[in-house]
């Protein structure tokens, strides 16, 4: 069964209003490759054109990424960016904490990867309209070995916005790992995590409250801006990249027996340089943790350093 | 303190490096690990200033208004000596750039202007100094200026997108060189850099991760105190690029190393140098299998099996050839060890 | 705190380069000398420029070569605890980007001392990828003499022509074009002052055309290096406001998005917009302290009964002009010349106020240029909407000589030509 919104843009879009997607999440979550398959299939089915693209920019792993798509019948003039989009797509629950990823949304779709049920999702991000989620990191690690929910908000999105059939949809993806040189079976792969993830997708109409707004980011102005793009030291101590860890794990140290020897091994070995020590009379130096709820990436090189495995991941929040 | 002095690497670790948290660089980033301990080097009471080629670790840590990822401990510097500079001016001439600011600090200290003395290192990828950059390169060395060159090795144009560049190991996936059926990947051998470097007649040349701290840290304390230029090239896993499961990059690391491919080398100008961490018997060498298996841009080649490489069928000589590089490499290194300008 | 970071004024005295000057000239002189001499006399008595680098190219070589001269032959050495130091080096090296880079790293590391060189054609296009970077850096300390000659190697052609410097003018820099001795002379002590101005803190650019101006010598005066630095010090701030790498904790030459790029631009042309005032003011300081007009943005000759026909030049050949004008003046012919010197910013508004008069305009292109003429298309615009006719000439490409009988022609023609029309002009012959 659609819902009145989902409705009234299919039917707006056949009338030839254009229709407006935007995505938000993590470099490395698969965001682009979703907006990629998706744009394919709609367009092969060949009712509609369609433009994708990326909000281009030096983005590593790990770092805040956004992508576009437009939809429509005759031919897109409109080039600039989706300010307002009718779908909003979250591919990162942390991304959506730092930045407003319903942005110039009052009411519409909203497709998040979470393992939230939409009504509960909606409540935590003040969303109006339909929401529709799933739990895309369990069900990347079930069927592809990896938390990556590009796959499964694929099959959300597909729920969301059902322009072409699922058929379309797994040819395109097929297509898009062809292109991309995957192995057979990571192909295969992903054609099971969809088909699963279809059945997973949870959905919710949601009347919300007036006051959940999403406003338009105003234009702060030029004034100010350093000559020559010069600038002090150190700002990057509020670009806090414990975000970039992969959802719900977290670092830990734990010595309650004070075995660790002083061999910096960790500390050396730490890409942010966030270990946390001591000096010591015996061992020169004892290490007491890391500054993990800031600037921990968990790439995990401490644990795989420690002599004494000291250093572990866990599930758990940051703090 | 203790009695027992402490492992210099164990001493350097307790710097204050120059290097900050909050850098956009990947998860697991090597090139970060690096910064990290040339940083702490550097933390030696003499002002620092870096110039960066344009590179991953510089568009990731240098980029206005909140990811400007240096300066030495969290707070503004109080002291000269803490204090650091930091410059980026374009991809290929970080070393050159380097040299201007040593030039003018040099005639400002032997005229009485300058009160106090600066150090000066200049950072680019290997796309950067070693291929459109060589000409920068070599010239700041073979004009013998006072600066440390680091080169960050991570076999190819990684902030483009991993496009192959001059340092890239045979049959190697690179975007450039995608191996499919017609190429088996990157069909040339790399560029001796640490020969160039030796023969243009660089003061103290290093090839040294982090992965060996105590050599590492060996290398940048020779080279922050040599009087004319010193290079020190650093291989730099790419887990975005070699596409390896993270918690590996010191693994990837000290395997480059031992299996010959980017051996440990340090040599200073008249003096013997060392290969470390590579087996000279090739028999003896760890077999070039355990490095390549993990990373996905070998997979062409080689697979990880429960642990275990497994050479893909029908690619047994593309894998004996990469062998065969890795062993000669061994050689030619083994060989600049003695080699000197006379 | 300071967005810039923060310095360490106390590491830095500059007093003692200034006082271990040794000066070339203690009183004026006139001598007779080239364009490149003129240039390098200049750079030698600012007590502010303790290195110079360069590569050699024709017809900038000079400039190079005796700088060298002066330098190697131990000219500026003083004794310094007991030990001979040069207190000025020059930098030789491997080629126009490595000199334009070696520049950005000696002018970050001090912003107070002033950084030189001197470049030709393709050695300055071999330079783009960071000329463009200087422009917009905030480095206005440093000073590019570009010794004008023809771009492009099919054919080849060592001669004198702006289209290097018409190519660059959007590489963020101040342009100034000089003809004869005195004028390259003055504008290189003039010009720093401009670009290192707080307000303007941007690279510059003073050019003159090579082979008739690098290679023909004529006398002009020469100043006292003291003179020299009482101009310079009296606007020059003894402490750039912005930090340097060596005195500063700073980071130099960030990344940005698209989100704030545009902004940086915004910025950059503030500043670009400052520089007309900032020079004017200068000028006059310079006058008051030499006797001589400092830099104008234009010339303007015969323009004072508002002659119904003008022509725009700029270079020497504007002096073969005068005199060709100046004749036909005394046989009753209203006309009017402009020369221009400030190529960027291009003095716009008080072109057009200069203009304004006028029926028809003809501007002398020296450059190739796809359309009507780079200097053609500046001008029009600047007088766009008045009722102005504007042709362009396209006389003296790669140096060619800019005959008498050409200017009579070009003068000829701005009766006949349609609007929008441009025509080739050589030896008296259009085409």
């Amino acid at each position: 069964m659609m819902a009145s919104l989902q409705k009234e843009l299919v039917a707006q879009l056949k009338k030839g209003e254009a229709l407006d997607l935007r995505a938000d999440g993590k470099a490395g979550s698969g965001l682009v490759m979703t907006l990629q398959v998706f744009a394919e299939a709609v367009s092969l089915e060949g009712t509609y054109q369609v433009q994708e693209w990326p909000f281009f920019s030096s983005a590593r792993k790990g770092a805040n990424v956004r992508g576009f798509m437009r939809v429509g019948k005759g031919p897109l003039f409109m080039t600039c960016q989706v300010e307002s989009p009718h779908v909003a797509l979250l591919f990162t629950e942390k991304t959506g904490e730092e930045i407003d990823f319903a942005s110039g949304v009052s009411k519409g779709i909203f497709v998040l990867n979470t393992a939230y049920h939409a009504i509960e999702a909606a409540q935590k991000f003040r969303l109006r309209g339909e929401v529709f989620t799933v739990s895309g990191d369990r069900l990347g690690q079930e069927y592809l070995h990896h938390p990556i929910p590009n796959i499964s908000v694929l099959a959300a999105l597909h729920k969301a916005l059902p322009l072409v059939s699922v058929q379309q949809v797994v040819q395109a993806l097929k297509h898009n790992g062809e292109k991309r040189r995957l192995p057979l079976k990571a192909i295969q792969a992903n054609q099971d995590c969809l088909l699963a993830s279809l059945k997973e997708v949870s959905s919710a109409v949601v009347q919300g409250e007036e006051a959940w707004e999403h406003p338009l980011p105003s234009f702060a102005g030029y004034e100010g801006y350093p000559i020559g793009a010069q600038s002090a030291l150190r700002s990057s101590l509020q670009n806090l990249t414990a975000n970039y860890a992969r959802t719900g794990r977290r670092l830990v140290f734990q010595d309650p027996q004070d075995r660790c020897t002083g061999c910096s091994l960790c500390i050396v070995n730490c890409p942010e340089g966030i270990i946390q020590f001591v000096p010591d009379e015996k061992r020169g130096i004892r290490v007491t943790g890391a500054d993990v709820n800031h600037f921990c990436k968990l790439c995990r090189e401490c644990i795989e350093a420690c002599p004494l495995d000291l250093f572990e991941e866990v599930e758990g929040a940051l703090v | 303190m203790s009695e027992k002095r402490l492992a210099p690497f164990m001493e350097m670790a307790q710097k204050e490096s120059c290097f900050r948290p909050g850098s956009t660089l990947c998860v697991d980033c090597m090139e970060s690990i690096a910064f990290q301990n040339v940083g702490r080097a550097t933390d030696n009471g003499i002002k620092t200033i870096y110039t960066m080629g344009t590179f991953c670790g510089e568009v990731s840590t240098l980029l206005w208004p909140t990811v400007v990822a240096w300066g030495r401990g969290d707070q503004e510097a109080t002291q000269f000596e803490k204090s650091f500079s930091i410059i980026h001016n374009v991809f290929e001439s970080a070393s050159t750039v380097a040299e201007g600011i040593r030039d003018t600090a040099d005639i400002l200290l032997e005229l009485g202007a300058l009160k106090k003395p600066i150090q000066v290192v200049a950072n680019s990828g290997d796309g950067g100094a070693l291929v459109i950059g060589l000409r920068s390169l070599l010239h700041t060395i073979h004009r013998r200026s006072r600066v440390t060159v680091v080169v960050l090795i991570n076999e190819f144009f990684a902030n483009t997108g991993f496009q192959y560049a001059v340092t890239a190991t045979p049959y190697s996936e690179t975007s450039t060189t995608p191996p499919g059926d017609f190429i088996p990947g990157n069909l040339e051998e790399p560029m001796n850099h640490v020969g160039l470097a030796l023969m243009a007649g660089a003061e103290f040349v290093a090839q040294v991760s982090p992965a060996f701290p105590k050599d590492f840290t060996e290398a940048c304390e020779r080279a922050l105190s040599c009087s004319e230029t010193a290079v020190i090239f650093v291989p730099s896993p790419c887990i975005a690029g070699w596409k390896f499961k993270e918690g590996r990059t010191i693994e990837l690391a000290k395997l480059a190393s031992e299996t010959g491919l980017f051996p440990t080398f340090l040599k200073e100008k008249g003096k013997a140098g060392s290969l470390r961490h590579v087996s000279l018997d090739s028999k003896q060498r760890t077999p070039i299998l355990r490095f390549l298996a993990p990373q996905r841009r070998f997979h062409h080649l080689v697979h990880e099996k429960n642990g275990e490489p497994a050479v893909v069928k029908g690619r047994e000589k593309e894998v004996a050839l990469i062998q065969d590089w890795a062993n000669r490499n061994v050689q030619t290194l083994q060989r600049l060890t003695a080699w000197d300008v006379a | 705190m300071n967005p810039y970071g923060s310095i360490f004024p106390e590491v830095l005295d500059l007093e003692p380069l200034r006082k271990k000057h040794i000066p070339l000239y203690r009183r004026q002189e006139r001598i007779q000398m080239d364009g490149n001499g003129a240039a390098a006399i200049a750079s030698l008595q600012f007590w502010r420029a303790p290195i110079y680098a360069g590569f050699p190219i024709t017809p900038s070589t000079k400039w190079l070569e005796m700088i060298s001269t002066y330098i190697n032959a131990g000219r500026f050495v003083v004794e310094e605890n007991g030990r001979k130091v040069s207190a000025k080096r020059v930098k030789l090296l491997e080629a126009e980007h490595a000199v334009a880079d070696y520049l950005v790293g000696a002018a970050a590391a001090c912003r107070e001392l002033i950084f030189m060189t001197a470049t030709s054609s393709v050695g300055l296009d071999h330079m783009t990828e960071t000329t463009r970077s200087l422009g917009a850096s905030g480095l206005g300390n440093v000073v590019l003499i570009n010794v004008y000659r023809a771009t492009a190697n099919y054919p080849l052609c060592i001669e004198g022509d702006p289209s290097d410097a018409f190519a660059h003018r959007d590489d963020g820099w101040i342009q100034v074009v000089c003809r004869g001795k005195q004028q390259i002379y003055d504008t290189l002590i003039q010009l720093p002052v401009v670009g290192m101005d707080p307000r303007v803190l941007i690279p510059t650019m003073p050019g003159y055309y090579g082979i008739k101006d690098s290679h023909r010598s004529e006398p002009f005066f020469v100043e006292p290096d003291s003179k020299i630095h009482e101009f310079q010090d009296s606007l020059i701030p003894w402490r750039c406001p912005l930090p340097g790498l060596i005195v500063g904790e700073t980071a130099m030459g960030n990344c940005v998005t698209s989100a704030h790029f545009q902004g940086f631009k915004w910025e950059q042309k503030k500043r670009m917009d400052q520089v007309l005032s900032v020079l004017t003011a200068s000028s006059k300081k310079f006058e008051e302290v030499f006797g001589r007009p400092g830099i104008v943005p234009f010339e303007a000759y015969f323009m004072e009964d508002r002659p119904p026909r003008v022509l725009v030049a700029m270079g020497p050949d504007a002096g073969t002009a005068y005199e060709v004008i100046r004749r036909r003046r005394k046989e009753g012919e209203r006309l009017g010349l402009v020369v221009v010197r400030l190529l960027t910013p291009f003095p716009s508004s008080l072109l057009r106020e200069a203009l304004k008069s006028a029926g028809v305009i003809g501007v002398v292109n020296n450059a190739f240029h796809s359309e009507r003429g780079h200097l053609t298309a500046l001008v029009s615009e600047a007088v766009s909407g008045l009722p102005i006719q504007t042709t362009g000439f396209f006389a003296g490409l790669g140096g060619a000589d800019i005959s008498v009988r050409s200017w009579e022609k070009m003068i000829d023609l701005l009766s006949v030509l349609k609007p929008g029309e441009s025509r080739f002009v050589h030896e008296g012959e259009v085409l």
